[in-house]
């Protein structure tokens, strides 16, 4: 195993725009007042490059999986012009890392796959960070998730004072090393140790905050014996099917294919859907299985805690927090947990 | 690159009326399309989008497929007034076919409701191309009227098959009606039959699949030998897009038929 390696915060900016020569950048760049957003780097980039300290607002599946993606022509029609960059992305926290297991799965795993997303996947290479703070929406402990990477990245940034400890996770991180090897030097054991204080302090923080949200049992257990509770109907009356949740939720996979007339044929779009709109799941002669909006509504959360866990035994989770910030319901996964949660142990007590 | 989104070319040959608002349309695409009895396929509207459909005709023609489609929707709506020559396009086949293997030797009843029948005839006709392997097979078809019977040309051909027994009914007869009158559950309970070594294949409106499924139980046919076709929204055919989930199943990886004791623990299946 590789020495752990030091990259002072002085050449943060100049490895981004060395990288920004060699593919496309994205970087989640956290500017002066404002929340973290993945930006696009390039070599003559003059905004501030400051690390971000908690998840962008953006979810890392745009990148892999985007909002809308052209997927072919047939029968005549032009095919899409391919772009075949590497690309990097900057500031990946671990929540966004556990969210592309869940992408994996899907668009990689199973009996087909999913050239398009495979592609981009393959082409991207993953630099992560450490959490430095927490939002206010960030539960990822409840998801038995670290804040910060344990694995599953190309290389990891762990900021401390002066500049960050760098781990190298794979061939490409250790290639990044290699070859810009003037950004980086050999780390003290003094900052190592910072690094795990840090890390510890962290952790400690989001504790204290998921203080109140206890959630006494196996979310799967009590999402499958919440079913019949009143919370969908209740939580549900303040949904305006808007989709937020959905389309900002790292992990929420679903799409639509939809066709159009193009060149000399016709061309398939692959777009986000989302199982909070009404005509989700809606058939030929309009019947429907989610028809109420509470339906739509738990369908969601058994699609996160029942199916996802079942197929590949990992809550399609990452307690985020996205869907809280956007929803202008104010619908907060977090309270909801929390009702099911004490149902279940109301249950077990009667 | 292999892109699983994008479909064939095919042609539509021929189009026969089966009721005011069902037609079977005979396709031939340009490649061969090699399937399953109970697979299905996303068939085209060539820049307006897809549909899946399962083929009603014998898996064993791969240059010809035929699907039998109710007007219902947008889609089906542009494939009625399509004619003969109309360029489609096809994907799939997608899903797990009927274990065919494991209907041998037994009585297989086959249920069907309405436009049901049409997944049912390409399961009908890969029996009948080897009926010495079954004991009897026994289709049960209802239909709203008299004129809502689809295949009305076939089933005259079908009654003449040795090994095969046709029962139909219809919700509401004509003057001209000789036959059962009642919904196709009143025609299941069967003298002939053990319920205990059949197997039954149902396909329908979800009300009817509904009720046959617990009259068949009733009956006493085992929960692991009811086949059933499931229907819900559906996209990308293969287990991707997440609209057709049923509990812990895609219908279109899983599915699209599933024997009753892996779906009866999901909340209204048949909604």
């Amino acid at each position: 195993m590789m020495d752990k390696l030091f990259l002072k915060d002085n050449d943060y900016a100049g490895l981004l725009k060395e990288l920004a020569r060699e593919g496309i950048v994205y970087a989640s760049v956290e500017e002066e007042g404002e929340k973290p957003h993945i930006r696009l780097i390039t070599d003559d980039y003059d905004g501030q490059l400051k690390p971000a300290s908690i998840r962008a607002v953006e979810p890392l599946k745009a990148l892999l999986f985007p909002a809308l993606e052209n997927v072919g022509a047939y029968m005549g029609g032009a095919d899409p012009g391919e772009a075949k960059q590497r690309a990097f992305i900057i500031g990946a926290k671990s929540c966004d890392l556990r969210s592309l297991e869940i992408l994996d799965r899907v668009f990689a795993g199973g009996d087909f796959e999913d050239p398009f997303y495979i592609e981009k996947r393959d082409r991207l290479t993953i630099i992560s960070s450490d959490c430095t703070a927490c939002a206010d929406e960030c539960f990822c402990g409840l998801m038995d998730i670290r804040p910060y990477p344990t694995g599953e990245y190309d290389m990891n940034l762990s900021k401390v004072d002066g500049g960050f400890v760098v781990d190298t996770g794979s061939e490409r991180g250790a290639e990044i090393v290699s070859k810009h090897k003037e950004f980086f030097s050999g780390a003290a054991d003094g900052q190592v140790e910072e690094r795990e204080r840090n890390r510890e302090a962290i952790s400690l923080a989001l504790e204290e905050q998921a203080e109140g949200l206890r959630i006494d049992a196996d979310l799967r257990k009590i999402t499958s014996e919440g079913f019949e509770d009143d919370v969908w109907e209740e939580e549900a009356g303040r949904c305006v099917e808007c989709g937020a949740c959905n389309f900002i939720c790292p992990t929420c996979h679903c799409f639509i294919l939809s066709d159009h007339a193009g060149g000399k044929g016709y061309e398939r779009m692959k777009r986000w859907d989302a199982c909070q709109y009404a005509g989700f799941t809606r058939v030929a002669g309009g019947a429907s299985v989610l028809q109420r909006r509470s339906e739509r509504l738990r369908n969601r959360y058994d699609k996160k805690f029942i199916f996802f866990p079942a197929l590949m035994d990992r809550y399609a989770c990452t307690g985020c927090g996205r869907c809280v910030s956007a929803c202008p319901g104010k619908i907060d996964i977090r309270e909801i947990l929390k009702v099911l949660s004490s149902q279940a142990l109301a249950r077990r007590q009667r | 690159m292999n892109n699983p989104y994008l479909p064939i070319a095919a042609t539509i040959e021929e189009i026969i009326e089966e009721s005011a608002s069902i037609k079977t349309f005979v396709i031939r695409p340009d490649e061969e399309i090699v399937f399953e009895t109970g697979q299905f396929v996303e068939l085209t509207v060539p820049g307006v989008g897809e549909a899946p459909f399962t083929p009603s005709s014998s898996p064993s023609v791969s240059e010809r497929m035929e699907i039998t489609i109710m007007e219902a929707g947008s889609i089906t709506r542009l494939l009625h007034g399509m004619s003969p020559g109309a360029k489609v396009g096809l994907r799939g086949p997608y899903g797990v076919g009927y274990p065919l293997e494991k209907f041998r030797g037994r009585p297989v009843v086959i249920v069907g409701g309405g436009v049901g029948l049409a997944p049912l005839r390409s399961l009908l006709l890969a029996l009948m191309e080897e009926i010495q392997l079954y004991d009897t097979i026994y289709l049960k078809y209802g239909a709203k009227t008299p004129g809502d019977i689809i295949y009305r040309r076939l089933i005259p051909e079908w009654a003449e098959v040795e090994g095969l027994d046709v029962t139909l009914t219809v919700d509401g007869g004509d003057e001209d009606w000789k036959g059962n009158v009642g919904v196709v559950t009143t025609i299941l309970d069967d003298g002939r039959i053990d319920p205990a070594k059949a197997v039954a294949v149902a396909c329908g409106p979800p009300i009817m699949m509904k009720f046959a499924t617990s009259r068949l139980l009733e009956l006493g046919y085992r929960e692991d030998e009811i086949y059933l076709s499931m229907e819900r929204n559906m996209s990308c055919g293969i287990g991707k897009c997440g609209h057709c989930r049923l509990g812990e199943y895609y219908i279109c990886k899983d599915g699209p038929v599933f024997t009753w004791n892996k779906i009866k623990h999901v909340e209204e299946p048949f909604a």
